[in-house]
């Protein structure tokens, strides 16, 4: 019986062998053409693969005549799968399959676009993205250099001493900046605090330009600017970090967090200061006039303002279940401005954040989700007079924003993603004034919406969406969307189409009824009868990765209707209205190249050009280059140096009086020229070293402005840069 | 030889006596800040003595000697010239504090100039400003005093920048007064409040340290 069993055995197995054969081949780098040494070779469908060899080779044996599909994957390739046929003709030859390695941002995940997760690579909408790495690279810790240094066409100015951003043509108002997806309360001058970014707590930065209300709703018309921040990936994480540097900076953090089976626990904690430093004219401002003339304003002098900050970032998670997870997280900021001088040294302004929010995500299936979310953020202004010591309340700025959202994908080829969005916006601020001191003034919006994204063929993936919000003011509003993305080849993707953009007029825009004491004072009225901002977008990108070196060019078209601003009604009474349409146009070009482990470079260039004509306020060419470096010496503890460096044209400001008479058919306008100025083109270098140090160490130090540019005169367009200045840090991780 | 000697010393002892007794007669006055003096009003001066230290009421100030300077939102007015009876007149000392060392600038000053001063003049003052517009009306000012401070309206909002001269002018008796106006706004920044140091020598002293 025995003897019977082992013959039948050894029978089938040589019929088994007569009828396979071994797949060989070799892995190599498509650009050196070297062999690859440890790729995952695995042959879809069987449990069978191997792993290349030194010279790249490598064999799976006895695979049963037929045709498959073979999956190679290595760290720091491009994943790729290889029809193969294993009959009795090819038995002997040996494949050559060609690896090229993948630049590492593009494959990363982003959410901004789709609000799923996507690989940059893959996700439909033009995205971009500021990694972890090149945040720590540039050793930024403030929001606004990180934007400056990193995308061209960014550019802050000092709008009577608070930063204000122009993105590629649009303004504070029309950029949507979000944390972790959720709207940040509180402005001034139509731009958010952004003190109030840790950026050691920021895991990536993603940035969508142009129009994307049919996912966020208002404000999304220039671009929405998503800060991702940092969740702990070990048991056990803790950092911290010194820094000082020229003006007093300060920098001090203290981060500690946990991730277990059960979810995880973070906590961060940071404190910021500089003080306030003064601007002198070395030239002065020049009003040029139609006529050739020209006035010469007097020499002045300008402080920016310092501050000292801090905030306490407490979040926790929990895996409910293997399907149901919980995130809570909670957050107190606080920030004391001094405007510098001895106005500084009488009055500063003191600003507090609080907020909380919970998100509940239920995978219903692996095809389905859904998730709840409620956040709350709040935002309040005082004037502290340090004289008096007493402080006055004139700012109140409450954000509740409840939401649902459900994904499915069905099929391969079609994902979905529907949500519903309740969001109310409590303002009290001293500019309502006329209805008493505390009024507050609210504003509700409800909203439906969905995107689908549709894959036609292995090249086109279509995404249509479609929003509408229900404004408590000014009523309903849809918003729709249609992109696609197209992929000739591989390393080919163009994306491009339509999208809408809106945006509300705000509480301050609606209601303001404020007597301004400047000068001989003049009163700000607010209007109820404004319609929305609307706006079309066409954009149109292509990004190539070589490998090494991803290009990406991006061209925006943006028409905006019924733009919102303030028209002099008469000498002593501004109103806001819908003043009149506007047009801007912008392309961008940039290049990221990852030359080899040492060296990389990144190369961004942008063109904006509106039709305001003399009221834009655009610079219309700027630049960004960066180049790091990290030095092959000291073994493990490599030390990195970077150069960056931003270019901004020059641009002649019009200084335009603009006086409106209403009729009895609406408003009418007149622009009158009165002078330009001419705001000198000027660039920004900054140096940065890195060195690794033993015990988890790092040390930092740079020069900003590198070649020491200052401005000749402070004025509204004008750099703000104090010069050259200094810092040296230390951080320590575990 | 002792009598000589005894001579010197009465001598010595009157001249030093009545040196003692110069010196009390024309001592420097105390040096004194005002704070927040209101000068918000387009139309209203307010009036100022020097002697008193406050704020005076002045109904004819053009016949009227209790004042010695006064205040229009940026602009200075000494009891003087076309502006008073009184012997009020300024100079530009062309000492200018600094933020850091302003303890030493001031003392810096310590003899009034003997000549050089001007008087009021009347020129452009600014009696309204609503909206954009303002509007000018001719009155009698210190042209050197209301240097202290430029105030630029060209883009809102305005723009206030001092330039910290310390100033000597004379009061309505004509007694010599150090002045340094530091600033144009209250405690809660409201612009329209002025500040100011001042060494008021009511001995008639040209020195001031």
């Amino acid at each position: 019986m025995r003897v019977v069993l082992m013959l039948l055995m050894f029978i089938s197995c040589f019929a088994l062998n007569a009828n396979t054969h071994p797949i060989e081949g070799k892995i190599i780098d498509c650009e050196s053409k070297v062999g690859i040494q440890y790729v995952n070779v695995i042959v879809e469908g069987t449990s069978k693969g191997a792993v290349s060899d030194g010279s790249g080779k490598f064999i799976i044996n006895n695979i049963p005549m037929g045709n498959y599909t073979i999956a190679i994957s290595s760290i720091g390739y491009d994943d790729i799968r290889v029809p193969v046929s294993v009959d009795d003709e090819r038995k002997n030859s040996i494949i050559t399959i060609p690896l090229c390695e993948k630049s590492l941002e593009l494959e990363q995940f982003v959410v901004t676009g789709t609000r799923t997760e996507r690989q940059l690579k893959d996700v439909p909408i033009q995205t971009q993205m500021i990694s972890r790495k090149a945040i720590e690279r540039m050793q930024v810790t403030n929001f606004k250099d990180l934007l400056e240094y990193e995308l061209p066409g960014v550019e802050f100015t000092n709008n009577g001493g608070f930063a204000n951003i122009n993105m590629m043509g649009f303004g504070g108002k029309y950029v949507l900046f979000l944390v972790d997806g959720e709207r940040m309360a509180g402005e001034t001058f139509d731009n958010i605090d952004y003190n109030r970014i840790d950026m050691d707590n920021v895991q990536q930065v993603e940035i969508v330009k142009g129009a994307a209300s049919s996912l966020y709703g208002s404000n999304a018309v220039g671009g929405v600017v998503n800060l991702i921040t940092q969740k702990p990936q070990k048991s056990f994480e803790t950092n911290a970090a010194v820094r000082y540097g020229s003006n007093n900076e300060q920098h001090y953090r203290l981060g500690i967090g946990t991730r277990q089976k059960w979810g995880y626990a973070n906590l961060t904690s940071s404190y910021k200061a500089m003080d306030p430093y003064l601007l002198k004219d070395t030239e002065p401002l020049t009003q040029w006039f139609a006529d050739g003339s020209k006035v010469e304003q007097m020499l002045s002098q300008t402080y920016i303002a310092g501050f000292t900050d801090y905030n306490i970032t407490p979040s926790v998670g929990f895996n409910i279940s293997k399907k149901f997870n919980l995130d809570v997280k909670g957050g107190y900021y606080f920030k004391e401005r001094n405007s510098g001088g001895l106005e500084g040294r009488k009055v500063q302004d003191h600003y507090y954040n609080y907020s909380g929010g919970a998100k509940a995500t239920y995978d219903i299936s692996d095809k389905q989700s859904i998730s709840l979310s409620g956040n709350y953020d709040r935002y309040d202004k005082y004037k502290y007079y340090k004289l008096l010591s007493e402080d006055e309340k004139n700012y109140e700025n409450a954000q509740i924003r409840l939401s649902t959202l459900y994904n499915l994908s069905f099929g391969k080829n079609h994902s979905l993603v529907v949500g519903a969005e309740y969001f109310s916006d409590d303002l009290t601020t001293f500019m309502f004034q006329s209805d008493g001191e505390t009024a507050k003034r609210t504003a509700q919006t409800y909203a439906l919406f969905t995107q689908q994204e549709w894959l036609l063929s292995d090249k086109v993936t279509l995404v249509s969406g479609l929003r509408y919000d229900y404004h408590s003011q000014y009523k309903g509003h849809l918003t729709p969307r249609l992109t696609a993305m197209y992929k000739p080849v591989q390393r080919v993707s163009i994306r491009g189409g339509y999208s809408g953009g809106f945006r509300s007029p705000t509480l301050k825009e609606l209601y303001t009824d404020w007597f301004h004491p400047d000068g001989g004072g003049f009163q700000i009225i607010g209007n109820k009868d404004m319609k929305a901002e609307k706006s079309d977008n066409f954009n149109f990108s292509t990004e190539v990765s070589l490998g090494k070196t991803v290009i990406t060019g991006i061209a925006q078209y943006s028409f905006i209707k019924n733009m919102v601003n303030t028209l002099w009604l008469n000498q002593d009474t501004v109103l806001y209205a819908n003043i009149g349409d506007a047009q801007v146009l912008s392309t961008e070009l940039s290049s990221t190249s990852q030359i080899n482990n040492h060296l990389s470079l990144k190369f961004a260039a942008s063109y904006t050009k509106d039709n305001l004509g003399k009221r834009s306020i655009v610079r219309p060419f700027s630049a960004t280059a960066r180049i790091d470096y990290v030095i092959p010496v000291f073994g493990k503890y490599k030390p990195t140096i970077g150069l960056n460096g931003k270019y901004f044209s020059g641009v002649n400001i019009y200084g335009t009086g603009d006086i409106a008479n209403i009729s009895s058919t609406g408003i009418e306008q007149e622009v009158s020229e009165e002078y330009r100025v001419y705001y000198e083109d000027y660039a920004i270098f900054r140096l940065s070293i890195s060195q690794i140090l033993p015990y988890n160490f790092v040390l930092n130090a740079g020069i900003n402005n590198l070649f020491n540019y200052k401005a000749k005169f402070s004025s509204f367009y004008s750099s703000i840069s104090p010069g050259r200045t200094f810092y040296v840090g230390l951080k320590w991780k575990l | 030889m002792k009598k000589l000697n005894l001579l010197a010393l009465v001598c010595a002892l009157f001249i030093m006596a009545s040196c003692e007794k110069d010196e009390e007669l024309k001592l420097p006055g105390e040096v004194k800040d005002f704070k927040f003096l209101e000068a918000k009003s387009y139309t209203e001066w307010t009036y100022f003595s020097f002697s008193k230290g406050d704020t005076v009421n002045v109904t004819d100030y053009q016949n009227d000697l209790s004042w010695d300077i006064a205040f229009h939102r940026g602009d200075i007015r000494l009891n003087g010239g076309a502006s008073g009876k009184g012997k009020g007149e300024a100079i530009n000392t062309g000492v200018i504090v600094k933020e850091g060392s302003e303890a030493d600038d001031w003392t810096s000053v310590t003899e009034a100039p003997k000549d050089g001063y001007s008087k009021d003049e009347v020129g452009k003052v600014t009696i309204a400003f609503t909206g954009a517009n303002i509007e000018e009306e001719d009155q009698p000012f210190s042209q050197v005093a209301s240097t202290w401070i430029t105030i630029d309206i060209s883009n809102p909002p305005p723009k206030y920048t001092y330039h910290h001269s310390i100033y000597v002018v004379k009061a309505a008796d004509g007694k010599y007064v150090k002045l340094w106006v530091y600033d144009y706004k209250n405690e809660k920044n409201a612009a329209g409040y002025v500040s100011f140091r001042y060494q008021y020598n009511e001995s008639g002293s040209s020195t001031f340290n």
